[in-house]
Protein backbone atom coordinates (compact mmCIF):
# COMPACT_ATOMS: atom_id res chain seq x y z
CA UNK A 1 0.00 0.00 0.00
CA UNK A 2 1.44 3.36 -1.04
CA UNK A 3 0.81 5.02 2.28
CA UNK A 4 3.15 2.59 4.06
CA UNK A 5 6.09 4.10 2.20
CA UNK A 6 5.70 7.15 4.37
CA UNK A 7 5.16 5.31 7.61
CA UNK A 8 7.17 6.30 10.68
CA UNK A 9 9.10 3.04 10.48
CA UNK A 10 10.70 3.93 7.14
CA UNK A 11 11.69 7.38 8.37
CA UNK A 12 13.15 5.86 11.52
CA UNK A 13 15.80 4.04 9.52
CA UNK A 14 17.29 7.21 8.10
CA UNK A 15 16.45 9.95 10.59
CA UNK A 16 17.87 10.95 13.89
CA UNK A 17 16.30 9.37 16.92
CA UNK A 18 14.74 12.68 17.86
CA UNK A 19 13.11 13.24 14.49
CA UNK A 20 11.75 9.72 14.26
CA UNK A 21 10.42 9.96 17.79
CA UNK A 22 8.56 13.11 16.87
CA UNK A 23 7.09 11.49 13.80
CA UNK A 24 6.04 8.37 15.66
CA UNK A 25 4.59 10.55 18.39
CA UNK A 26 2.63 12.48 15.78
CA UNK A 27 1.34 9.22 14.34
CA UNK A 28 -0.08 8.24 17.71
CA UNK A 29 -1.88 11.52 18.37
CA UNK A 30 -5.66 11.66 18.13
CA UNK A 31 -6.99 12.53 14.69
CA UNK A 32 -8.71 15.93 14.68
CA UNK A 33 -8.30 16.46 10.95
CA UNK A 34 -11.21 17.46 8.75
CA UNK A 35 -13.46 20.38 7.87
CA UNK A 36 -15.46 21.57 10.87
CA UNK A 37 -18.40 23.98 11.03
CA UNK A 38 -20.07 25.45 14.08
CA UNK A 39 -22.96 23.36 15.37
CA UNK A 40 -23.92 24.71 18.77
CA UNK A 41 -26.37 22.99 21.10
CA UNK A 42 -29.80 24.61 21.34
CA UNK A 43 -28.97 26.47 24.55
CA UNK A 44 -26.04 28.24 22.85
CA UNK A 45 -27.68 29.25 19.58
CA UNK A 46 -28.74 32.69 20.78
CA UNK A 47 -25.12 33.77 21.02
CA UNK A 48 -23.01 31.24 19.11
CA UNK A 49 -22.80 33.44 16.03
CA UNK A 50 -21.10 36.20 17.91
CA UNK A 51 -19.56 34.71 21.02
CA UNK A 52 -18.46 31.62 22.90
CA UNK A 53 -20.32 32.77 26.00
CA UNK A 54 -23.79 34.12 26.67
CA UNK A 55 -22.67 36.02 29.73
CA UNK A 56 -20.79 39.24 30.19
CA UNK A 57 -17.62 38.36 32.10
CA UNK A 58 -16.55 40.52 35.09
CA UNK A 59 -14.46 43.37 33.73
CA UNK A 60 -11.95 45.76 35.14
CA UNK A 61 -12.82 49.48 34.85
CA UNK A 62 -10.39 49.68 31.91
CA UNK A 63 -12.17 46.90 30.03
CA UNK A 64 -15.61 48.22 30.91
CA UNK A 65 -14.78 51.56 29.33
CA UNK A 66 -13.57 49.76 26.21
CA UNK A 67 -16.70 47.64 26.09
CA UNK A 68 -19.08 50.59 26.47
CA UNK A 69 -17.30 52.42 23.66
CA UNK A 70 -17.55 49.43 21.32
CA UNK A 71 -20.02 49.54 18.43
CA UNK A 72 -20.32 45.90 17.36
CA UNK A 73 -22.77 44.56 14.81
CA UNK A 74 -23.80 41.63 17.03
CA UNK A 75 -24.72 41.00 20.63
CA UNK A 76 -26.27 43.20 23.33
CA UNK A 77 -24.55 46.33 21.99
CA UNK A 78 -25.38 45.71 18.31
CA UNK A 79 -25.84 48.80 16.15
CA UNK A 80 -26.42 49.22 12.43
CA UNK A 81 -23.43 51.49 11.93
CA UNK A 82 -20.90 49.23 13.54
CA UNK A 83 -17.28 50.24 13.80
CA UNK A 84 -16.16 46.69 14.48
CA UNK A 85 -12.45 46.22 13.80
CA UNK A 86 -13.38 43.35 11.50
CA UNK A 87 -16.28 43.80 9.08
CA UNK A 88 -17.48 47.25 10.09
CA UNK A 89 -20.56 48.53 8.32
CA UNK A 90 -19.77 52.22 8.13
CA UNK A 91 -16.05 52.58 8.63
CA UNK A 92 -13.95 54.10 5.94
CA UNK A 93 -11.92 50.92 5.74
CA UNK A 94 -13.24 47.56 4.65
CA UNK A 95 -11.95 46.05 7.87
CA UNK A 96 -9.92 43.04 6.87
CA UNK A 97 -7.64 42.80 9.87
CA UNK A 98 -7.35 39.31 11.33
CA UNK A 99 -10.07 38.78 13.93
CA UNK A 100 -7.80 37.23 16.56
CA UNK A 101 -8.51 34.24 18.76
CA UNK A 102 -11.09 33.09 19.75
CA UNK A 103 -13.14 35.50 17.62
CA UNK A 104 -12.06 33.69 14.44
CA UNK A 105 -14.27 30.73 15.46
CA UNK A 106 -17.51 32.72 15.66
CA UNK A 107 -17.47 33.89 12.09
CA UNK A 108 -19.91 31.66 10.24
CA UNK A 109 -17.38 29.86 8.10
CA UNK A 110 -15.78 26.46 8.55
CA UNK A 111 -12.16 25.68 9.22
CA UNK A 112 -9.97 22.68 8.46
CA UNK A 113 -7.46 21.01 10.75
CA UNK A 114 -4.33 19.45 9.31
CA UNK A 115 -1.93 17.47 11.43
CA UNK A 116 1.68 17.16 10.41
CA UNK A 117 4.64 16.07 12.52
CA UNK A 118 5.37 18.72 15.09
CA UNK A 119 2.51 21.00 14.09
CA UNK A 120 -1.23 21.30 13.89
CA UNK A 121 -2.39 23.65 11.13
CA UNK A 122 -5.72 25.41 11.46
CA UNK A 123 -6.93 26.75 8.15
CA UNK A 124 -9.93 29.06 8.44
CA UNK A 125 -12.19 29.76 5.49
CA UNK A 126 -12.73 33.28 6.84
CA UNK A 127 -10.11 35.23 4.87
CA UNK A 128 -7.99 32.05 4.74
CA UNK A 129 -6.23 32.87 7.96
CA UNK A 130 -3.85 30.14 9.12
CA UNK A 131 -2.63 29.30 12.60
CA UNK A 132 0.35 27.10 13.23
CA UNK A 133 0.19 25.26 16.54
CA UNK A 134 3.66 23.96 17.33
CA UNK A 135 3.43 20.61 19.13
CA UNK A 136 7.13 19.72 19.04
CA UNK A 137 7.77 20.78 22.60
CA UNK A 138 9.16 24.24 21.91
CA UNK A 139 8.30 27.07 24.29
CA UNK A 140 6.64 30.32 23.22
CA UNK A 141 8.82 32.50 21.07
CA UNK A 142 10.37 34.99 23.50
CA UNK A 143 10.08 38.73 23.03
CA UNK A 144 7.79 38.39 20.05
CA UNK A 145 6.11 41.57 18.87
CA UNK A 146 2.36 41.58 19.56
CA UNK A 147 0.47 39.92 16.72
CA UNK A 148 -3.13 39.56 15.55
CA UNK A 149 -3.43 35.80 16.00
CA UNK A 150 -0.83 35.30 18.73
CA UNK A 151 1.93 32.75 19.24
CA UNK A 152 0.57 29.23 19.73
CA UNK A 153 2.13 26.10 21.13
CA UNK A 154 0.26 22.88 21.80
CA UNK A 155 0.52 19.60 23.64
CA UNK A 156 -1.59 16.49 23.81
CA UNK A 157 -3.27 15.53 27.07
CA UNK A 158 -4.86 12.17 26.30
CA UNK A 159 -7.44 12.77 23.59
CA UNK A 160 -7.26 16.56 23.98
CA UNK A 161 -5.09 19.05 22.13
CA UNK A 162 -4.28 21.88 24.53
CA UNK A 163 -3.30 25.07 22.72
CA UNK A 164 -1.64 27.87 24.66
CA UNK A 165 -1.58 31.24 22.90
CA UNK A 166 -0.03 34.54 24.00
CA UNK A 167 1.58 37.48 22.24
CA UNK A 168 -1.59 39.17 21.00
CA UNK A 169 -1.94 42.81 20.12
CA UNK A 170 -4.94 44.61 21.65
CA UNK A 171 -6.59 45.62 18.37
CA UNK A 172 -9.15 42.83 18.22
CA UNK A 173 -12.16 41.81 20.27
CA UNK A 174 -12.55 38.40 21.85
CA UNK A 175 -15.85 37.97 20.07
CA UNK A 176 -18.10 39.80 17.62
CA UNK A 177 -20.06 41.41 20.47
CA UNK A 178 -17.25 43.73 21.48
CA UNK A 179 -15.58 42.00 24.46
CA UNK A 180 -12.19 43.70 24.73
CA UNK A 181 -8.78 42.37 25.71
CA UNK A 182 -5.31 43.71 26.37
CA UNK A 183 -1.89 42.61 25.19
CA UNK A 184 -1.73 40.48 28.33
CA UNK A 185 -4.34 38.13 26.87
CA UNK A 186 -3.60 34.44 27.40
CA UNK A 187 -5.94 32.02 25.63
CA UNK A 188 -6.08 28.29 26.26
CA UNK A 189 -8.06 26.11 23.88
CA UNK A 190 -8.79 22.50 24.78
CA UNK A 191 -9.83 20.71 21.60
CA UNK A 192 -11.32 17.23 21.73
CA UNK A 193 -13.20 15.03 19.33
CA UNK A 194 -16.24 14.10 21.42
CA UNK A 195 -17.23 11.55 18.80
CA UNK A 196 -16.39 11.01 15.14
CA UNK A 197 -18.55 13.88 13.94
CA UNK A 198 -18.26 16.33 16.85
CA UNK A 199 -15.43 18.61 17.91
CA UNK A 200 -15.49 20.46 21.21
CA UNK A 201 -13.34 23.50 21.90
CA UNK A 202 -13.22 24.71 25.49
CA UNK A 203 -11.82 28.22 25.74
CA UNK A 204 -10.24 29.83 28.78
CA UNK A 205 -9.52 33.57 28.87
CA UNK A 206 -6.95 34.97 31.26
CA UNK A 207 -6.31 38.71 30.97
CA UNK A 208 -5.89 40.43 34.35
CA UNK A 209 -5.80 43.89 32.81
CA UNK A 210 -9.27 43.34 31.32
CA UNK A 211 -11.04 40.77 33.51
CA UNK A 212 -11.15 40.29 37.25
CA UNK A 213 -11.02 36.51 37.00
CA UNK A 214 -10.26 33.74 34.54
CA UNK A 215 -13.35 32.82 32.57
CA UNK A 216 -14.32 31.05 29.37
CA UNK A 217 -16.81 29.20 27.28
CA UNK A 218 -17.03 26.51 24.68
CA UNK A 219 -17.93 25.93 21.06
CA UNK A 220 -19.16 22.79 19.32
CA UNK A 221 -18.34 21.97 15.69
CA UNK A 222 -19.65 19.33 13.32
CA UNK A 223 -17.56 17.37 10.84
CA UNK A 224 -18.40 18.26 7.23
CA UNK A 225 -16.84 15.43 5.21
CA UNK A 226 -18.27 16.69 1.92
CA UNK A 227 -17.18 20.32 2.29
CA UNK A 228 -14.09 21.95 0.90
CA UNK A 229 -12.68 25.17 2.25
CA UNK A 230 -13.76 27.73 -0.33
CA UNK A 231 -12.40 31.12 -1.27
CA UNK A 232 -13.42 33.97 0.97
CA UNK A 233 -11.57 37.20 0.44
CA UNK A 234 -12.30 39.92 2.95
CA UNK A 235 -11.69 42.78 0.53
CA UNK A 236 -14.89 41.73 -1.24
CA UNK A 237 -16.66 43.22 1.77
CA UNK A 238 -16.63 46.49 -0.15
CA UNK A 239 -19.59 45.10 -2.08
CA UNK A 240 -21.50 44.69 1.14
CA UNK A 241 -20.54 48.06 2.57
CA UNK A 242 -21.93 49.89 -0.43
CA UNK A 243 -25.28 48.20 0.06
CA UNK A 244 -25.28 48.54 3.82
CA UNK A 245 -24.71 52.29 3.61
CA UNK A 246 -27.87 52.58 1.52
CA UNK A 247 -29.73 50.53 4.10
CA UNK A 248 -28.77 52.71 7.05
CA UNK A 249 -28.48 56.20 5.60
CA UNK A 250 -31.27 58.59 6.39
CA UNK A 251 -33.73 58.93 3.51
CA UNK A 252 -33.68 62.24 1.61
CA UNK A 253 -36.28 64.74 2.82
CA UNK B 1 -48.87 49.59 8.70
CA UNK B 2 -50.11 50.99 5.45
CA UNK B 3 -49.13 48.92 2.47
CA UNK B 4 -47.64 51.34 -0.02
CA UNK B 5 -47.49 49.14 -3.06
CA UNK B 6 -49.78 46.45 -4.33
CA UNK B 7 -46.77 44.34 -5.12
CA UNK B 8 -45.54 44.43 -1.55
CA UNK B 9 -47.12 42.00 0.81
CA UNK B 10 -46.06 42.69 4.33
CA UNK B 11 -46.93 40.27 7.06
CA UNK B 12 -46.07 40.49 10.71
CA UNK B 13 -44.84 37.13 11.80
CA UNK B 14 -43.70 37.85 15.32
CA UNK B 15 -40.29 36.95 16.54
CA UNK B 16 -38.33 34.98 14.00
CA UNK B 17 -35.90 32.82 15.84
CA UNK B 18 -33.88 32.01 12.75
CA UNK B 19 -32.86 35.60 12.15
CA UNK B 20 -29.47 35.24 13.73
CA UNK B 21 -28.44 31.93 12.22
CA UNK B 22 -29.55 32.92 8.72
CA UNK B 23 -27.80 36.28 8.69
CA UNK B 24 -24.60 35.26 10.19
CA UNK B 25 -21.91 37.24 8.55
CA UNK B 26 -22.94 40.81 9.10
CA UNK B 27 -25.37 42.07 11.69
CA UNK B 28 -29.02 42.80 11.07
CA UNK B 29 -29.47 45.94 13.14
CA UNK B 30 -30.28 47.95 10.00
CA UNK B 31 -33.25 45.71 9.17
CA UNK B 32 -36.76 45.28 10.50
CA UNK B 33 -36.31 41.67 11.56
CA UNK B 34 -39.64 41.18 13.29
CA UNK B 35 -41.63 41.65 10.10
CA UNK B 36 -41.27 39.94 6.76
CA UNK B 37 -41.84 41.80 3.51
CA UNK B 38 -42.45 40.11 0.17
CA UNK B 39 -41.86 41.79 -3.20
CA UNK B 40 -42.74 40.33 -6.60
CA UNK B 41 -40.74 41.28 -9.62
CA UNK B 42 -38.35 40.43 -12.39
CA UNK B 43 -34.74 39.56 -11.76
CA UNK B 44 -32.42 42.01 -13.51
CA UNK B 45 -29.17 40.73 -12.06
CA UNK B 46 -27.87 38.08 -9.67
CA UNK B 47 -24.41 38.78 -8.28
CA UNK B 48 -22.93 35.62 -6.79
CA UNK B 49 -20.27 37.47 -4.83
CA UNK B 50 -18.75 37.62 -1.39
CA UNK B 51 -19.52 38.43 1.28
CA UNK B 52 -23.22 38.44 0.43
CA UNK B 53 -24.92 37.56 -2.83
CA UNK B 54 -27.12 40.28 -4.30
CA UNK B 55 -30.39 39.89 -6.16
CA UNK B 56 -31.58 42.89 -8.17
CA UNK B 57 -35.30 43.07 -8.92
CA UNK B 58 -37.55 45.39 -10.88
CA UNK B 59 -40.85 45.70 -9.07
CA UNK B 60 -43.92 47.51 -10.40
CA UNK B 61 -45.70 49.57 -7.80
CA UNK B 62 -49.42 50.24 -7.76
CA UNK B 63 -48.96 53.29 -9.98
CA UNK B 64 -47.31 51.17 -12.61
CA UNK B 65 -43.91 52.67 -11.99
CA UNK B 66 -40.90 50.38 -11.82
CA UNK B 67 -38.96 50.39 -8.57
CA UNK B 68 -35.49 48.93 -8.26
CA UNK B 69 -34.99 46.61 -5.29
CA UNK B 70 -31.85 45.00 -3.96
CA UNK B 71 -31.89 41.81 -1.94
CA UNK B 72 -28.99 41.04 0.31
CA UNK B 73 -28.59 37.27 0.61
CA UNK B 74 -26.14 34.82 2.13
CA UNK B 75 -22.56 34.39 1.04
CA UNK B 76 -21.91 32.33 -2.09
CA UNK B 77 -20.04 29.83 0.06
CA UNK B 78 -23.07 29.30 2.26
CA UNK B 79 -25.48 29.14 -0.70
CA UNK B 80 -23.21 26.76 -2.64
CA UNK B 81 -23.24 24.33 0.26
CA UNK B 82 -27.04 24.54 0.13
CA UNK B 83 -27.14 23.63 -3.57
CA UNK B 84 -27.22 27.07 -5.15
CA UNK B 85 -24.90 28.25 -7.91
CA UNK B 86 -24.35 31.41 -9.92
CA UNK B 87 -27.16 30.40 -12.33
CA UNK B 88 -29.78 29.72 -9.67
CA UNK B 89 -31.39 33.03 -10.61
CA UNK B 90 -31.24 34.57 -14.07
CA UNK B 91 -32.26 37.93 -15.50
CA UNK B 92 -35.89 37.72 -16.58
CA UNK B 93 -36.92 35.25 -13.89
CA UNK B 94 -40.24 36.23 -12.34
CA UNK B 95 -39.99 35.61 -8.63
CA UNK B 96 -41.16 36.80 -5.28
CA UNK B 97 -38.61 37.40 -2.57
CA UNK B 98 -39.36 37.46 1.12
CA UNK B 99 -37.03 39.24 3.48
CA UNK B 100 -36.60 41.94 6.06
CA UNK B 101 -36.78 45.51 4.82
CA UNK B 102 -34.26 48.16 5.77
CA UNK B 103 -35.52 50.24 8.69
CA UNK B 104 -34.96 53.39 6.66
CA UNK B 105 -37.55 52.07 4.13
CA UNK B 106 -35.14 52.02 1.25
CA UNK B 107 -35.85 49.30 -1.29
CA UNK B 108 -33.47 46.83 0.29
CA UNK B 109 -34.31 43.43 1.76
CA UNK B 110 -32.34 40.95 3.81
CA UNK B 111 -33.09 37.63 2.15
CA UNK B 112 -35.29 34.96 3.69
CA UNK B 113 -36.60 33.01 0.68
CA UNK B 114 -37.40 33.03 -3.02
CA UNK B 115 -40.83 31.96 -4.19
CA UNK B 116 -41.30 30.89 -7.79
CA UNK B 117 -44.56 31.40 -9.69
CA UNK B 118 -45.43 27.71 -9.24
CA UNK B 119 -45.20 28.13 -5.49
CA UNK B 120 -41.86 26.42 -5.11
CA UNK B 121 -39.77 28.04 -2.42
CA UNK B 122 -36.03 28.19 -2.05
CA UNK B 123 -34.87 29.11 1.38
CA UNK B 124 -31.30 29.63 2.34
CA UNK B 125 -30.34 27.10 4.95
CA UNK B 126 -29.46 28.45 8.35
CA UNK B 127 -25.79 28.32 9.18
CA UNK B 128 -26.66 25.73 11.82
Amino acid sequence: MAVSAFSPGIFAQTSTHSASAKIQNAARTPDLSGVWAQHPPANARSFALYSFTGEIPPMTPWAEAQYKAAKPSFGPLAVADSTAPVNPTTGTDVGCAPPGVPRIYVHPYPFEIFQVPGRVIMFYEFSHFVRQIFTDGRPHTPDLAPSWMGDSIGKWEGDTLVIDTVGFNDKTWLDRGGLPHSEDLHVVERIRRVNHDTLEIKITIDDPKAYTKTWGGQLIFQLKPDWNIMEFICEDNANFLNLQKKAIEQPAK
Amino acid sequence: MKIRHSAILAAAVGLLILVGPIFAHHGTAAYETTQETTVKGTVTEFQFINPHTLIFLDVKNDKGDVEHWQVDAQSPNQLTRDGWNKNSLKPGDHIAVTGFRAKNHSNILRFVKVIWPNGQEIKAAPVF
